[in-house]
């Protein structure tokens, strides 16, 4: 076929040198620098995650200490600069403890059931047929129950702390988790770069670390985030009842449940605490979606 | 290009000889289950890949023709082990794949690698060029990171990319010929002696598939490749390939050297692909489509021969008993080898085209006859 032979070999066109780092994961990191909006959520985030950890230097005043003469100030009293809850107890200082407690209760049961329900979820979509069933239908018998009714349920069983807050919210959070990371994975492993890795004749693990984690770990991330505003939702309610964290220790949700009295009285203090939660859950969710996009590196930076 | 090659450098690895065959492939099976109902009747069976058999010497390249359908990648997959065979043997020179005393399916893949079609959704969209071609190297070969780099840089080089350019590039970023490239590269990072090209220039531009094809000419003769080249355009395989075997619905219909197939086809299936090449000539244009219909459904295949129901000369005979792919008594005198599976090429199978002797001078003209009979002027205006 002198047709085709004759076709001189076109020198592949000449493309700017790429300024792109090495490897995936500095570019995921060099993207998300120059993402503002992320960058700056998570900035705001560092700030709450400090605080908390810092409380007994950010605070003013003892956070179980209260005033019965000071009860229910306004923000911006000279002193309470966010004014004081019910029992005349300092609101910045306990926002600040209260940090502490939340955020480990919000943060650990979603990292709990990332992993395990991660690891899970890669055994069903990598798995056969049987495997996979076995999981996922044990996964359809947890999502029958509502998540709040299935977390007291579980914590009525156990009993109440903040231990077995942790525990029942991560059971609650794993089965959708599994969903997410089943789903993902069966679309990733039917692509043909997940045949040519099993033709070259790699390893299991392998093909799981490098073709399919950096593909299915962005929508994981996402989902895994989302939950994280739940998850403080959640556990505060779990206090509320009882179950979890008791008076008078610290919590944005307990705050919350305390405050709502006051709603009527004092509506701004009464809503320090709800807004403590929106700006966590808000700055989880933009980092989260940041990160999607750092990710997906056919998107524009 | 088709014709026996010069001698090929013997491979380290050799461990059969030069007589031997890199690939013999023996009545490979694949049947899928189809969507059958799991009560009442019995469930549904997808004959994918029926009773395929071929040979290929070392250094050779065999195409692999047919429609859409007809198993070709399914071969190609099973052939891989990416896909369990139901029943065949591979036998990889001299070494019977997943057999005792024979190679394993994993040896069998560090020395058998594949090039597929969709170039864009055979590389991990997550991972540099570099990542890529590292990726069997680190994994498979475990060299160290910056080893892995080096070769992965070498093989880009080796197929026409600039590495300081390219190696940290994401698939999205190239256009559809470099990818390819760089999928060819990734195959070529375990240094395969066999590589399966599963229509890897089919979704190419023209002019970019002609530059990849000069490419793949080329690394045949540097690494001492030998190809299976699955394709369904005619030309790209006439142009590349030195056998060809010719697929329908699941069966060899015919197998060949290439100037053999493409000079004297003998099955009338490979004769109405030929007629649906398009010709240069204006006066040989072809008014009426060569074969109509699409081919059967492979979960009830037609009995006997499987191109019974689309071929103008089917007999009774066709319908009872499936012919075998055999070497034709008609001879063809261009090719040795030259294997055909139709009751035509018979004599005494009981078709009226089939010559009652084995008289090869009569059955030669009778063919000729036949061809020319069919309008058919297409022998003469295919062989170069």
């Amino acid at each position: 076929m002198a047709d085709i032979a004759a076709v001189q070999r076109i020198a592949a066109p000449e493309v700017a040198e790429g300024i792109a780092p090495r490897g995936y994961w500095r570019t995921v990191a060099g993207r998300v620098r120059r993402d503002r909006l992320t960058v700056t959520a998570g900035a705001i985030l560092l700030a709450i995650v400090l605080l908390a950890i810092f409380a007994p230097w950010a605070a003013t005043h003892d956070p179980l200490q209260g005033d019965i003469l000071h009860r229910l100030e306004p923000v911006g009293t000279p002193g309470h600069l966010l004014g004081t809850d019910e029992t005349g107890r300092d609101i910045w200082s306990r926002l600040v403890y209260g940090g502490r407690l939340s955020l480990f209760c919000g943060l650990s049961p979603v990292l709990l059931a990332t992993i395990i329900g991660g690891v899970l979820g890669l055994l069903a979509g990598m798995g056969g047929r049987l495997l996979n069933s076995l999981i996922m239908r044990i996964c359809d018998v947890f999502y029958a129950f509502p998540s709040v009714l299935l977390a007291i349920a579980i914590c009525g069983v156990i009993g109440a702390g903040i231990a077995n807050t942790i525990l029942s919210l991560t059971v609650v959070f794993i089965p959708p988790l599994v969903r997410v990371t089943e789903s993902l994975t069966r679309q990733v492993r039917s692509r043909d770069f997940v045949e040519a890795a099993r033709a070259s004749a790699a390893p299991l693990h392998a093909i799981i670390r490098h073709q399919i984690l950096p593909n299915v770990l962005g929508g994981m991330l996402v989902y895994a985030t989302s939950l994280v505003g739940i998850s403080i939702i959640l556990s505060a309610g779990l206090s509320f009842l009882g179950l979890g964290v008791t008076p008078p220790a610290a919590e944005w949700g307990l705050m919350l449940n305390a405050l709502r009295q006051a709603i009527f009285v004092e509506p701004t203090v009464a809503a320090l605490p709800g807004v403590a939660i929106v700006i966590t859950s808000l700055c989880f969710n933009l980092l989260s979606d940041g990160l999607r996009s750092a990710m997906d590196v056919k998107l524009p930076s | 290009m088709s014709g026996v090659r010069a001698i090929v450098p013997l491979d380290r690895r050799d461990r059969g000889g030069p007589a031997q065959p890199l690939l013999l492939v023996r009545d490979l099976k694949k049947h899928f289950p189809g969507n059958g109902r799991l009560f009442g009747r019995a469930r549904e069976i997808v004959q994918a890949v029926d009773g395929v058999s071929f040979s290929l010497a070392k250094g050779a390249t065999l195409g692999v023709v047919g429609e859409s359908g007809c198993g070709k990648s399914t071969t190609a997959r099973l052939l891989l082990h990416l896909i369990e065979p139901d029943a065949g043997e591979i036998i990889f020179d001299g070494d019977g794949v997943g057999e005792p005393q024979g190679i394993s399916v994993r040896d069998l893949r560090l020395q058998m690698q594949m090039v597929f079609q969709d170039s864009y959704s055979s590389l991990n969209p997550r991972a540099t060029i570099a990542d890529i071609i590292a990726f069997g190297p680190r994994t498979v070969k475990h060299l160290r990171p910056d080893r892995a780099r080096e070769r992965a840089e070498r093989l880009l080089d080796q197929v026409g990319l600039r590495p300081s350019l390219f190696a940290r590039r994401y698939p999205h970023e190239l256009s559809g010929g470099q990818r390819q490239r760089v999928n060819i590269a990734r195959a070529l990072a375990l240094e395969p002696r066999l590589l399966i090209l599963d229509e890897a220039v089919s979704a190419l531009d023209k002019s970019v598939e002609a530059q990849i094809l000069n490419l793949l000419v080329e690394l045949r003769r540097e690494w001492a490749l030998t190809y299976i080249f699955i394709s369904h355009d005619l030309n790209v395989v006439r142009h590349i390939s030195d056998r060809v075997v010719v697929m329908y619905l699941g069966r060899i219909v015919e197998a060949g050297a290439a100037a053999a197939i493409f000079g004297r086809p003998l099955h009338p299936y490979t004769q109405a692909l030929l007629r649906a090449m398009p010709s240069m000539d204006p006066d040989r244009r072809s008014t009426e489509p060569p074969l109509s219909g699409d081919p059967p459904n492979p979960i009830n295949p037609p009995s006997g021969c499987r191109f019974r129901p689309r071929c103008a000369f089917a007999e009774e005979i066709c319908a009872h008993s499936s012919p075998k792919l055999e070497a034709s008594p008609r001879l063809d005198p261009i090719g040795g080898d030259h294997e055909v599976a139709c009751h035509m090429m018979v004599p005494g199978s009981g078709h009226s085209r089939a010559s009652a002797s084995a008289d090869g001078l009569r059955s030669r003209e009778a063919l000729s006859a036949l061809q020319a009979g069919e309008g058919g002027a297409r022998a003469e205006g295919v062989g170069r």
